[in-house]
């Protein structure tokens, strides 16, 4: 299966799943998603699990009529994102229309300290803000109120719908996402708010006659001409003329009247400096948000730790081990004979032989009891052989019942049964009293003692 | 790829060791009884998607003595032959329902392999037939790793046991505790592989960089989990009404104690699962949920600069909006409507962050929250069984028991992390904007650090 990266919009969907699973998983049906439990994987990778996760969201909502409610979110934040450019608009435009007013002269850097200090003012706070990571500063307030209102929080409403739109707010308007989501609004406001006051100024000077004048207080007498003079070069090399210094002396206030090759520059210029430092600084600052606002999205992950992803991932990412069989048992499926143990047992006879095979020194006898061999090696097992073969009598072989049994011990009993006359006994030796042995392993001792031919009833549990 | 074939006596712990090694209990049967496994089991391990070595559980070796005669005889009989070939002619010429055909399979799978990892389980007693086991072994010249089992509580078997390998001139041995599982361990193993096989050697490093990453994920991602608890449970607030009746003020109490078991459940099972291991591993007691009274505490630490700089932007933004009509109406509001903005920014951040609070005040309400004794409880609890979980290998069978507590230290800052996170109810809940809040990410940092203590360098 190739894996394809999910987009951020598939991941917002998983979370805005997630959080209507966490208080109304009980009311969806999950039928269209429990085949994917268990799918076994070598290991675990994030593509693979997000688009398992991607996957199953996208059944999940399909089967439980959850589309429109899902979509909702992103269309109301659309619906406040175009209000707001909307009164950006009509904010730009009074701005423009209130700058010019009735009179028919304008003093040009008050019209500029009007059409562009607010602005200018706000660009100053996202700089500040994105430098120093002040989401609250760098946000404007239209884009902060259109990205709070559709989604203001109700704690206690739990709605599939508040559910949903609380997930998108969080993944789509706080964090990183949210900041360049956010900036992105805000200069778009400013911008329409700026291209609206514009269209409006050009609007009125084609249809009025403005006579434009400057005029100081404090500042020194060339300060503004100078002012004029720096802030039109950028505007010459994009082909705009701009006032000479004959001009901007003749528009002194009280210079007197102008003639219309001065008002054309000075219109040029006030149309100019409103691109070049409000439009264009604006613009430069939106497409960078949008390519950070891209890469914020493209780096989005998901919190695996949370519980909810937890055991989502041990449902549909089993880690496979897939072990395989290389070389089979000839008697597999084959249970061994079940083994009665006695209702009885007798008890030791007086005057019994005692053998030990492999004890340490944890094992207890019963105190009538004494151990003439314990058989460790295969020198034991040969000197245990000679003795038995003169044996008469009961032979009691003491064996650690807390060890398991296996077909070496097995063997040495039956080559020592093999030579002798003596009754056979098998004493069930422990290690400590108070500590009984398990079930599972006296029954596997009572297997090797029916397999070497010693009565049930002869099997001794101490 | 690189064969490793675990052989040893029967019931030594050969199948636990593979699931230890694999971190999952589904591998093979393990059971107290003779002679589980009975037939040759291969599971790989990789890095990531990189297969790197296969395990080879094998059949124990049960009648050894009996073996090593048969071999002595075939020996005897071709003087000439090497070692190896009298074990080739043996799984060769063994039929199916030989009594030794069970060993016929462990020497098929030695031979197959590069490595042979030799389980001793130390509890053992030191019986000639190991030494003959581990002498049979040698003629297949294979490198032979001793592996020592169950070395926990049994300090002094260890010792006896290095002794008398050291005897036979055995010294490159390793313990591996398929039950109290250590990281280190493993390690280890992985590293005498690479000393014993060089042609392996870049593999295995992968495969160990490969399993210290995933190791140190599995920890923090415990450690996180119990930081998300502590959290949760030490944000969560119940309001109590003046007016609200004892019935009501009684169930405000038992939300809380729901809230607080359900929540500590949840985390169990998530640490579990993160570990692979299930329910049946652990028993766990009601944890006794005390009440508190919670606070409003500008002064905790990080809790007035937050809001400063909260209210400052607010005011800020709003100065500038004011700002924009003053400039708009010509300067006639003499800058009212910048100080209207600043002081409606002011209030309304004031109101989004402590809204409830007010209204709470005015109302004259109170908060009821988890109280200190409770939430040191659970964080001890819950390190605790983290710490069991990093130390269980998933061959032990045993229930974990929590509830005595040990004594565990609290983090140095405990009293000012607690006061921190009381102070943003909003924290309750898991969402990106908690997630990315810089003093919650330090409070997290700081829990994390001191719940994985030394076990392993946290990196976040």
């Amino acid at each position: 299966m190739t894996v394809t990266r999910n987009s951020f919009a598939d991941i917002v969907r998983i979370e805005q799943l997630r959080r209507i699973e966490s208080v109304h998983a009980k009311t969806l049906s999950y039928m269209s998603v429990a085949a994917m439990d268990n799918y076994p994987v070598p290991d675990f990778k994030y593509a693979d699990f997000t688009q398992r996760l991607a996957r199953r969201s996208d059944l999940l909502i399909r089967d439980n009529g959850l589309e429109s409610v899902i979509a909702k979110s992103l269309r109301h934040f659309k619906y406040a994102g175009w209000v707001s450019l909307i009164v950006a608009a009509i904010l730009g435009s009074m701005a423009a229309g209130n700058a010019v007013s009735e009179s028919h002269t304008l003093n040009i850097y008050w019209l500029l300290a009007v059409l562009l200090g607010f602005n200018l003012l706000s660009l100053i706070l996202w700089i500040i803000g994105i430098s120093f990571r002040m989401q609250s500063l760098s946000s404007g307030v239209a884009a902060q109120l259109a990205s709070w209102l559709p989604f203001r929080r109700k704690d206690a409403d739990e709605t599939i719908e508040s559910l949903a739109s609380r997930a998108w707010w969080e993944s789509c308007l706080t964090g990183v996402v949210g900041k360049w989501r956010i900036s992105v609004l805000t200069h778009q406001f400013w911008l329409i708010y700026l291209a609206a006051g514009m269209i409006l100024l050009i609007l009125l000077m084609l249809a009025k006659q403005y006579n434009f004048v400057w005029g100081t207080t404090l500042l020194p007498e060339n300060s503004l001409p100078r002012l004029t003079e720096s802030l039109g070069r950028p505007l010459q090399v994009i082909g705009l003329e701009i006032p000479d210094s004959h001009q901007i002396s003749a528009s002194r206030i009280g210079a007197g009247i102008q003639n219309s090759e001065t008002r054309v520059a000075w219109a040029r210029f006030l149309i100019g400096v409103l691109l070049v430092y409000g439009v264009l600084p604006r613009l430069i600052v939106l497409a960078f948000s949008v390519v950070m606002l891209r890469w914020a999205e493209r780096s989005f992950k998901l919190d695996l730790y949370l519980p909810y992803y937890i055991e989502l991932r041990q449902r549909l990412m089993t880690r496979r081990t897939a072990p395989k069989i290389v070389d089979a048992d000839p008697q597999a499926g084959m249970k061994p004979m079940p083994i009665a143990q006695p209702r009885q047992t007798y008890l030791l006879p007086a005057g019994v032989h005692a053998l030990g095979i492999e004890l340490d020194d944890q094992a207890c006898w019963p105190e009538a009891v004494s151990c003439r061999h314990n058989i460790t090696d295969m020198q034991s097992l040969a000197e245990a052989v000679e003795f038995v073969k003169k044996l008469e009598g009961a032979l009691v072989i003491g064996v650690a019942a807390y060890r398991l049994p296996d077909r070496g011990i097995q063997r040495m009993i039956a080559d020592l049964l093999a030579v002798t006359h003596c009754k056979p006994w098998l004493l069930l030796l422990n290690k400590n009293p108070a500590a009984p042995v398990t079930e599972s392993r006296e029954i596997a001792w009572f297997r090797l003692a029916e397999n070497c031919q010693i009565p049930a009833e002869h099997v001794i549990t101490s | 790829m690189l064969n490793v074939a675990v052989v040893g006596h029967t019931n030594t712990g050969k199948t636990s060791l593979i699931r230890t090694m694999l971190r999952s209990s589904k591998f093979g049967e393990v059971e107290d009884a003779a002679g589980t496994t009975r037939h040759v089991e291969q599971a790989t391990i990789s890095a990531g998607d990189v297969p790197i070595l296969n395990l080879h559980d094998t059949p124990g070796l049960e009648d050894t003595l009996a073996l090593h005669a048969y071999l002595k005889y075939a020996g005897t009989q071709s003087r000439s032959v090497s070692p190896v070939k009298i074990l080739e002619d043996f799984v060769a010429n063994i039929s199916p329902h030989d009594s030794l055909e069970q060993e016929a399979k462990v020497i098929r799978q030695v031979l197959r392999s590069d490595v042979l990892l030799y389980i001793i389980d130390v509890r053992e007693p030191l019986l000639e037939k190991y030494r003959v086991e581990l002498e049979i072994l040698t003629r297949s010249a294979k490198p032979i790793i001793p592996v020592f089992n169950f070395v926990a509580g049994h300090e002094q078997e260890l010792l006896r046991w290095r002794e008398r390998l050291a005897t036979y001139n055995i010294h490159a041995t390793l313990e591996f505790d398929t039950v109290a599982f250590t990281f280190e361990a493993e390690k280890r193993l992985y590293q005498k592989m690479q000393t014993l096989v060089e042609k392996h050697y870049n593999n295995l490093q992968l495969l160990i960089d490969y399993r210290a990453k995933v190791w140190k994920q599995l920890c923090l991602s415990g450690a996180k989990r119990i930081a998300e608890l502590i959290v949760s449970v030490a944000c969560y607030r119940e309001s109590k009404n003046p007016h609200h009746n004892q019935i009501t003020d009684s169930l405000n109490e038992d939300r809380i104690r729901d809230f607080v078991r359900k929540a500590e459940q949840k985390c169990l099972n998530d640490l579990l699962a993160i570990f692979n291991f299930s329910e049946k591993d652990v028993a766990i007691q009601k944890i006794p949920v005390n009440d508190g009274h919670w606070e409003l505490d500008i002064f905790a630490p990080g809790i007035l600069k937050a809001y400063g700089l909260d209210v400052g932007s607010a005011a800020a933004k709003g100065a500038a909006a004011g700002a924009g009509i003053d400039l708009m109406v010509g300067g006639l509001s003499l800058g009212t409507a910048s100080a209207l903005g600043a002081l409606a920014g002011a209030g309304w951040s004031t109101f989004r962050r402590y809204g409830d609070e007010i209204k709470a005040k005015l109302q004259g309400a109170k908060w009821l929250c988890v109280d200190e004794n409770t939430l040191q409880i659970l964080y001890f609890r819950q390190k605790q069984l983290l710490e069991k979980l990093m130390h269980r290998g998933h061959a032990a069978n045993n229930t974990m028991q929590l509830e005595t507590l040990e004594k565990i230290q609290l983090p140095a800052d405990w009293t000012k992390l607690i006061s921190t996170v009381r102070q943003n109810p909003a924290w309750h809940t898991s969402s990106s904007l908690r997630n990315s809040h810089k003093q919650y990410q330090e409070i997290e940092s700081r829990l994390i650090t001191a719940i994985l203590g030394d076990q392993i360098p946290v990196m976040l």
